[in-house]
């Protein structure tokens, strides 16, 4: 009974580590605040459809758009480039990707259950955070008289968990401007990432027992 | 005092599937409590941190329902409809207002709102954003109270299935959805809350039969429930169903039926009749639906149950909203997510075929065979997915007569769990079910951290800024 019971701390213990290592410092790619996710750029009630949009940011290391790319020709393939300058006058580009894809990918009437994004991602722009940026679409040589347009974009950053958390934790108590909120707050997900465990261990030992496992060494 | 309970012989054909006389220490529930606790615990934490997450009033309606509260607390009376204008703090959350500067939400009974009234009095020397973080705190505990009905509910019908008893109340707890209806302010969760509660008393009636306390409790929950959303009532039809039964195993008269129907359904009715009549006076009909539909942008929406049913798009977004659509649908789950999603759940689903074909093949037999549920088993689920289906009826009525949305469907969220449960239960022996549990822990907590730390905080917060619709 006794060894069930390790095994199920164990177990626990185990599952919290790991949940809290990979929640902080996983790398992964945050979603910038954006109405419905994305930045639209399709004026659907005056139909205009255009090639570029603005995104802003709310993290640095900006490194990756999806991009909802309408065209009408299924049957061809596009040559496609993608930059991404800062909005303001003069600014050159900063990122350029170069983009291959058939038009079934992009098709104008997309599946309803069909991921209307294509994904690009590029070299991490480090001081994103706060920052408007302009995407923008061309068609290579062989399109040149095909229509190809942008209805929206999404726009992700590279971060870790550990970012995400603190900038929740430093505008959340910033605007309260009570210190004790943010160790409120810390202590709440110190109590999940505790709380976790302790569920992990107890439906651990319950299934042990349940499957009628026996660990003790033979009397 | 005339009761509705099973005669002798019928109790036989409901008998109890794994006995609490026979039961081993987990059979009983009592070893439930080891892993309930944390469950419940880890939920409340949780639905702590999404109500300090989501951003201020930027839930679903949460605008016009915290003002109502404050209606009612500030002692301005119920309000009608078109004549009641938010106040001007309310006017920086405009844009998460259906009708604004109108209150619409009005238009539905105050029992949610009255109950609220205690909380927003001692918040009231605070600031307006930590009233409504007060406020927020009661639905966490609403939410509290619908997994311990989800835990209770799965264990009265499979007491012997660890699969069920643990996964369901799993499933409720960690659906994102729910936990963020029990996060913000809104009836709805309260709703929830109820409509688990009278599920599970008619379960209990199911298979305990119906003395007359039964009726009256099932009677008092459904007027409470009925004094929180009209929508109650598509659950009556579900407790009519159970006292039916029962009363047919016993082989009762018509006249014995009359007052267990009279307690369970009719009490509820007449108890909220002042409040539809008072709407039929205002609105020209029991619910308000027909001053529903006259809402900017959300009457024009309405559409035939046809154009709902044939309507792919229609389907994908309920899907959605379901599983991933925060707050006005402003923060989504990415496509990817929403397709892992829903693979999982329909393979789950799926196994509710595969389980019934391993139970009818007839290669099947012997100790490979999965356990046949009792009488009392399949009329119990049976009674659940009459209630997810009569939800889901609400959602596409909701739909004719303005924007409709899944979340209208979650009061049979503990249907909808144990049927995805029986799912997973189709695809697993019986051997391998409680090593599962620790596996679907990891993953449902999983998805609700992703989702925290790549969707919604970064919707709200961040080194440049978040929340980029609010003011």
């Amino acid at each position: 009974m006794r060894t069930r019971g390790t095994i199920a701390v164990a177990v626990g213990s185990v599952a919290a580590l790991i949940l809290v290592g990979l929640a902080l410092l996983a790398p992964m790619e945050v979603r910038h605040s954006a109405p419905f996710g994305f930045a639209l750029t399709l004026d659907r009630e005056r139909g205009i459809a255009v090639r570029g949009g603005f995104v802003t940011p709310n993290y640095p290391g900006f490194n990756r758009v999806d991009l909802d790319l309408r065209a009408y020709h299924p049957e061809a393939d596009y040559d496609l480039a993608v930059f991404v300058r800062p909005d303001r006058p003069g600014a050159s580009d900063l990122r350029a990707v170069p983009l291959s894809l058939h038009g079934e990918r992009i098709r104008h009437d997309k599946a309803v259950f069909a991921d209307p994004f294509v994904t690009v991602r590029f070299p991490p722009i480090a001081e994103s955070a706060g920052s408007r940026y302009y995407v923008r679409v061309e068609v290579g040589p062989r399109n040149r008289d095909d229509v190809v347009s942008l209805w929206s974009i999404k726009s992700y950053s590279g971060a870790r968990g550990v970012d995400v958390l603190a900038a929740f934790l430093q505008t959340r108590s910033g605007e309260r401007a009570t210190p004790p909120a943010r160790a409120v707050l810390l202590g709440l997900f110190v109590l999940f990432a505790a709380a976790f465990g302790w569920l992990v261990a107890a439906v651990t030992g319950f299934a042990l027992r349940a499957s009628g496992r026996r660990f003790d060494p033979p009397r | 005092m005339p009761r509705i309970a099973p005669r002798p012989v019928a109790v036989s054909a409901i008998r109890r599937p794994h006995s609490r006389r026979e039961g081993t220490r987990e059979e009983s529930g009592r070893g439930d409590r080891a892993w309930l606790g944390p469950l419940l615990f880890l939920f409340a934490v949780k639905g702590v941190l999404l109500a300090a997450m989501v951003g201020p009033f930027t839930g679903h309606d949460e605008v016009d329902h915290f003002f109502y509260v404050a209606r009612l607390a500030e002692g301005n009376g119920l309000g009608v409809v078109g004549e009641v204008d938010l106040p001007p703090e309310a006017e920086p959350f405009a844009a998460y207002v259906a009708d604004y500067p109108t209150n619409a939400e009005v238009i539905h009974p105050p029992l949610y709102h009255a109950l609220l009234v205690p909380l927003y009095a001692i918040g009231s020397p605070a600031g307006i954003e930590d009233r409504l973080l007060l406020l927020r705190l009661f639905s966490v505990a609403a939410g509290v109270g619908v997994v311990w009905l989800a835990a209770s509910t799965a264990r009265l019908l499979f007491p012997g299935d660890v699969l069920f008893r643990v996964g369901v109340p799993l499933f409720v707890a960690f659906q994102p959805q729910l936990s963020f209806e029990a996060a913000i302010v809104n009836h709805d969760v309260l709703l929830i809350l109820l409509v688990s509660l009278v599920l599970h008393l008619t379960l209990g009636g199911l298979r305990d039969g119906f003395p007359a306390r039964r009726q009256w409790a099932i009677g008092l929950v459904g007027a409470a429930g009925l004094w929180t959303k009209a929508s109650f009532g598509l659950v009556l039809p579900v407790v009519g169903l159970g006292l039916l039964l029962v009363w047919w195993d016993g082989g009762g008269t018509w006249r014995e039926l009359i007052r267990p129907i009279g307690r369970a359904l009719g009490l509820p009715l007449l108890l909220v009749a002042p409040w539809f009549l008072r709407s039929w006076l205002l609105y020209g009909d029991p619910t308000g639906a027909a001053r529903l539909r006259l809402i900017p942008e959300y009457g024009d929406q309405a559409r035939s149950y046809g154009e709902m049913v044939s309507s792919a798009s229609f389907w994908r977004q309920l899907l959605e909203d379901f599983w991933g659509n925060f707050g006005w649908r402003q923060v989504p789950f990415d496509p990817d997510g929403f397709r892992a999603v829903w693979v999982v759940w329909l393979v789950a689903l799926a196994g509710i075929l595969v389980g019934a074909a391993r139970r009818g093949l007839p290669s099947n037999r012997g100790a490979r065979r999965p356990p046949q549920w009792t009488v009392f088993q399949r009329r119990g689920v049976g009674l659940l997915a009459l209630s997810v289906a009569l939800l889901c009826f609400g959602v596409l009525y909701v739909g004719t007569i303005q924007f409709t949305q899944a979340r209208f469907a979650f009061p049979a969220m503990i249907g909808f769990a144990t049927l995805t449960l029986l799912g997973v239960a189709g695809w697993l022996p019986v051997r391998a079910r409680p090593a599962a549990l620790p596996l679907l822990v990891v993953l449902l907590t999983g998805l609700n951290v992703v989702v925290a730390l790549r969707y919604l905080l970064p919707f709200y917060y961040g080194p440049g800024g978040g929340a980029a619709i609010l003011p």
